[in-house]
């Protein structure tokens, strides 16, 4: 009895790196008054978090969320060409195991599963938190592989703010921004806006020949609302819009960059609008209905959905009365999507929906136990249920000093997407959800040194997933299958430094990550492919961030390693690649007509490849070499 | 130069004098040995969004080199081969995304020259110094068709339209036969089979064979020993028919509907020409990973059905006229490199499976 108290007294000393009561590798920015939003899910996720930061998101505001993460993180996207679709892979898995989410909603692809980060403007958000490591309990169906929280600030005092940008890069790119705030105690509004375009005919090698990319053109523009009332101070209703449009040439593989005849097109609009109310006290009860809709032309073909909504949540928190701190979440949601695919045998309607129960708990605020539950339900299928559970435990937690360790586990589903079920004119619904089984161990240590802070976090874990999708060749068509066993394993290790003077600071983030995910069961005759890592996907990468600011300059240097890729093909591999990109802005404070309004123009510049480097994510898809962007922006803030 | 550095280069000069005529085999990087006897070109389709199709060549004494395209000439294909001819002198390989038909000496597999501007170029005929190519664009049906090229210059020189999607082509009795079925690009489906013969003794005169009432698409064509051209027709979801052509009254008849023949519907004729091999999926594994697949004869005579080979995964198989053997391989769905199998003539399977280039589907044995 006493050897099972020492040994559940280890489990429990190496409890997960819950990210909600530490430091963090990036301290996410609280929101101001915070009593008037609900507790987000991913609060009470035990998994580890990586959060941009504030700094290098405002130099970026001119670029999509694709070129940030590929370029200053160790996450690995997918480029079919630049600004063209790209995807991320979470700790090996796959693009649609990646679950995006904004505002708390789900804005992955109905029909692909998947989303193009390349249209995910970083102007859109205030706060941008990756979750690698999966927790459906938390972050909803579909995060096999880990999820992508995306926000925005909404703050109910007496201020305002305009931002207005203006850039000009290589290869006839422009981009132009406006994004807007006004906030009283009352309402609070911000709204953003953007237009960009480019004609993309950078040049690359082929051959040994010199060819400018053909047919890679793209503009796109976009709007979002983000509106709150106060109803009273127990009452907020808030609407949220976001409206984008792409149409963009299909970048075409290398080899057929001069052939016209292999050119493609396609657009894409997006909207998705909901209205939000909330109440306060004595419980918080939050419910929000809400419509969203692709419609894509690939060529002349019609890819559209509509998604009608309703989520609904209930929570409860005790802080600070007794020696355990508690709060509980207990909500779900349902969506009615209406399919409207050429493709499809059919346009019927499916109804997806969940319920769950979200719970974390703090014990003498030295241990931290999460244990959440979710229960998908599918037209025509049935889905497991979702459970996630952690601890973690504090061996330190001082002002200036602290030490974790922690460990997670959670179960994990995806449900197939439309066009696993229905695309091909074919009836795919017998087609099983993929599950994962996700455990890993955290540590995590911060240190603050007068004004050196410095954060380092480490995670180990595995990912087993049995019934992944794979779309394999049937007759003359690729039908999506369960492949029996696919297992991802990895360590990832985050070092952060920041020294903070009195006129200048400077920061330094080192993220390095090794994965290995191979097919473990499938194919009868794989035995020639054990040990080997799933074909494009890295299994190392680095990066590195270095950033800060001296008086009014500011620069960023991002640099990043990718390590060898396999193809599908066992005999030849993708060579690794190192990739710097380079950030400068000076800031010119104008002098003040009076003191309730700062006004600044930044001026500054971008060299993306800096060391010119040939590459490319996908095999023939050309990305640019080094090329240049040069910015204006103009701030008016009141004080 | 000290003492060490003599010591070194000595060594260096034994080991490259020992390693220089070293060869591995089933790996790829080697450098080939064109002194040796080619016996089987194995065609590497390759996965559509990595276009990495390629060649791999199997000698008579047993070795096999992968990437033998990548290795004599520095630098990948970049492309999907769809099948390969041998035109004597070099191979012809015909390649989609990029679409080009890559000329290769037939020992060195150097590149001899690359014919552009034939949209998806599917298979091949040789007649003479011609080699005769089907065209065959689903998104683009206005110029598909046969394609003429010169094999001394090796330059296009003609041009034959044809409806639909034209796919498998021989030459017997003086005439080019072409497989090929009118197509709906917005309902991705076939309808309306039919076989095209071109006289080259009359100015390439077409006739035109129909099957009247079939939704299946002609695919292939092999001729027995009665001089009999058979086709095969396929269609996914529908089980496939052989017919014969009807020269007299120019149609398809004597169907013999077959179980799921398998897509591409390749079909050979054995060397004496009495018997007709084609390969059915039979359906799929446990789980549903792999398609069963076999491959099967049947009696030109009395018509009779006989189960040669068992496997998973099969796409496509050669028949090595000289020995028997067949030659097929698991293509592990396009997923990673196939695993190549041969059998006798009568099953019996003769080598472990060997990993050849991803997606091997076509077998050709040199004349």
């Amino acid at each position: 009895m006493r050897n099972l108290f020492l040994i559940l007294c280890l489990l429990l000393s190496t409890p997960l790196y819950s990210q909600n009561d530490s430091l963090q590798i990036h301290e996410l920015q609280e929101v101001e008054v915070s009593t008037f939003r609900p507790i987000s899910n991913e609060a009470f996720s035990g998994t580890t978090v990586l959060s941009a930061p504030t700094e290098v998101l405002s130099q970026y505001q001119n670029a999509s969320l694709s070129d940030y993460l590929a370029a200053g993180t160790p996450l690995f996207i997918k480029e079919s060409g630049y600004g063209m679709l790209s995807t991320l892979s979470l700790r090996g898995t796959a693009a649609s195991h990646t679950k995006v989410n904004w505002e708390g909603v789900p804005i992955n692809s109905q029909t692909m599963g998947q989303v193009d980060f390349s249209q995910l403007p970083i102007l859109f958000f205030d706060e941008v938190s990756i979750y690698p490591g999966g927790e459906c309990a938390v972050h909803g169906n579909g995060a096999i592989g880990g999820a992508v929280s995306l926000k925005g600030k909404v703050l109910f005092k007496d201020t305002m703010s305009l931002q207005i940008h203006s850039t000009v890069g290589s290869f006839a790119t422009l981009h132009e921004a406006v994004k807007c705030m006004v906030s009283t105690p009352r309402i609070h509004s911000t709204t953003a806006l953007y237009y960009r375009k480019s004609d993309n005919d950078f040049p690359f090698y082929f051959r040994k020949e010199k060819q400018y990319q053909q047919n890679a053109s793209f503009y796109d523009y976009g709007v979002m609302e983000n509106l709150a009332f106060r109803i009273s101070p127990r009452q907020v209703l808030s609407a949220k819009l976001w409206h984008t449009y792409y149409d963009r040439n299909i970048q075409p593989m290398m080899q057929n960059n001069q052939n016209s005849a292999k050119y493609e097109s396609i657009s894409n609009q997006s909207t998705k609008l909901w209205l939000d109310y909330a109440h306060y006290t004595p419980l918080l009860w939050n419910v929000r209905l809400g419509w969203q809709a692709d419609d894509q032309l690939y060529e002349s073909h019609k890819i559209a959905t509509d998604d009608w909504f309703m989520q609904t949540s209930v929570e409860k928190s005790w802080k600070k009365k007794s020696v355990v701190d508690a709060s509980l979440k207990f909500g779900g949601e349902v969506h009615v999507i209406r399919p409207e695919v050429y493709a499809y045998l059919d346009t019927s309607v499916e109804c997806r929906s969940d319920v769950y129960l979200l719970s974390k708990f703090t014990f003498l605020n030295k241990l931290d136990l999460t244990c959440n539950l979710r229960k998908d339900f599918v037209s025509d299928q049935i889905v497991p249920f979702s459970p996630s559970f952690s601890l973690s435990y504090w061996f330190v937690k001082k002002e200036f000093t602290r030490l974790s360790a922690g460990m997670g586990c959670s179960r994990n589903v995806n449900v197939p997407t439309l066009n696993d079920r229905y695309w091909g004119m074919i009836d795919n619904r017998d087609l099983r959800p993929e599950k994962g089984a996700n455990t890993e161990l955290n540590i995590g240590f911060e240190k603050m040194i007068r004004k050196y802070q410095l954060s380092a976090q480490s995670s180990l874990y595995r990912n087993s997933v049995t019934d992944w999708i794979l779309w394999m060749p049937r007759g003359n068509i690729w039908k999506p299958v369960n492949l029996d066993h696919v297992l991802a394993k990895g360590f990832e290790l985050s070092i952060v430094q920041k020294l903070l003077m009195k006129k200048s600071s400077v920061s330094l983030d080192v993220h390095y990550a090794y994965n290995h995910t191979e097919v473990k069961e499938g194919f009868a005759e794989m035995k020639p492919f054990e040990n080997r890592q799933t074909p494009l996907l890295p299994s190392q990468t680095l990066s590195t961030t270095l950033y800060g600011s001296v008086g009014n300059f500011h620069y960023t240097l991002l640099g990043k390693w990718v390590g060898e890729r396999n193809t599908t093909d066992v005999f030849e591999q993708l060579d690794p690649y190192f990739l710097m990109n380079v950030a400068a802005d000076y800031s010119f404070e104008l002098k003040k007509r009076d003191r309730k309004f700062l006004y600044v123009i930044d001026v500054g510049s971008q060299v993306n490849n800096l060391l010119d480097v040939a590459y490319y994510t996908m095999p023939y898809r050309a990305m640019p070499m080094r090329h240049f962007v040069f910015f204006v922006k103009l701030y008016m803030n009141k004080n | 130069m000290n003492r060490f550095s003599f010591k070194f280069l000595g060594w260096a000069v034994v080991a490259s004098v020992l390693f220089f005529s070293c060869e591995k085999t089933e790996e790829g990087g080697e450098e080939l040995v064109p002194q040796k006897t080619v016996k089987c070109l194995v065609v590497n389709q390759g996965n559509y969004s990595d276009a990495n199709g390629g060649i791999s060549v199997l000698y008579s004494d047993g070795s096999l080199v992968n990437q033998a395209y990548q290795n004599a000439n520095g630098e990948p294909l970049a492309a999907i081969v769809e099948s390969a001819v041998d035109c004597g002198n070099t191979w012809a390989l015909m390649c989609a995304n990029e679409d080009k038909i890559e000329f290769l000496d037939k020992n060195t597999f150097k590149s001899v020259a690359v014919v552009k501007g034939i949209s998806t170029p599917r298979y091949g005929a040789v007649v003479g110094n011609a080699l005769y190519v089907t065209s065959s664009d689903f998104y683009n049906l206005s110029t598909n068709g046969l394609y003429k090229i010169d094999l001394s210059t090796y330059k296009q020189t003609d041009y034959y339209p044809l409806e639909g999607t034209p796919e498998g082509v021989i030459y017997y009795d003086d005439c080019l036969w072409v497989a090929s079925a009118l197509y709906n690009a917005e309902t991705w489906a076939s309808y309306d089979p039919y076989v095209c013969r071109f006289q080259l003794k009359n100015d390439m005169k077409k006739d035109v064979y129909k099957l009247e009432g079939s939704t299946m698409a002609a695919r292939h064509l092999a001729v027995d020993k009665n001089g009999t051209i058979w086709a095969s027709l396929s269609a996914y979801g529908m089980d496939g028919q052989l017919v014969q052509v009807d020269t007299t009254e120019r149609k398809l008849d004597n169907e013999i509907t077959l179980a799921q023949l398998n897509y591409p519907g390749h079909i050979y004729a054995s060397s004496t020409g009495d018997q007709i091999y084609y390969m059915t999926t039979d359906g799929y594994s446990a789980g549903g990973a792999e398609e069963i697949t076999t491959i099967k004869t049947i009696d030109v005579t009395s018509k009779s059905i006989t189960t040669v080979v068992s496997g998973n995964g099969f796409y496509g198989f050669g028949v090595d006229g000289t020995t028997g053997d067949i030659y097929t391989a698991n293509v592990n769905g396009f997923q990673t490199n196939a695993t190549m199998y041969i059998y006798t003539s009568t099953g019996e399977q003769k080598n472990e499976g060997d990993l050849v280039g991803v997606g091997a589907c076509r077998f050709l044995f040199p004349k």
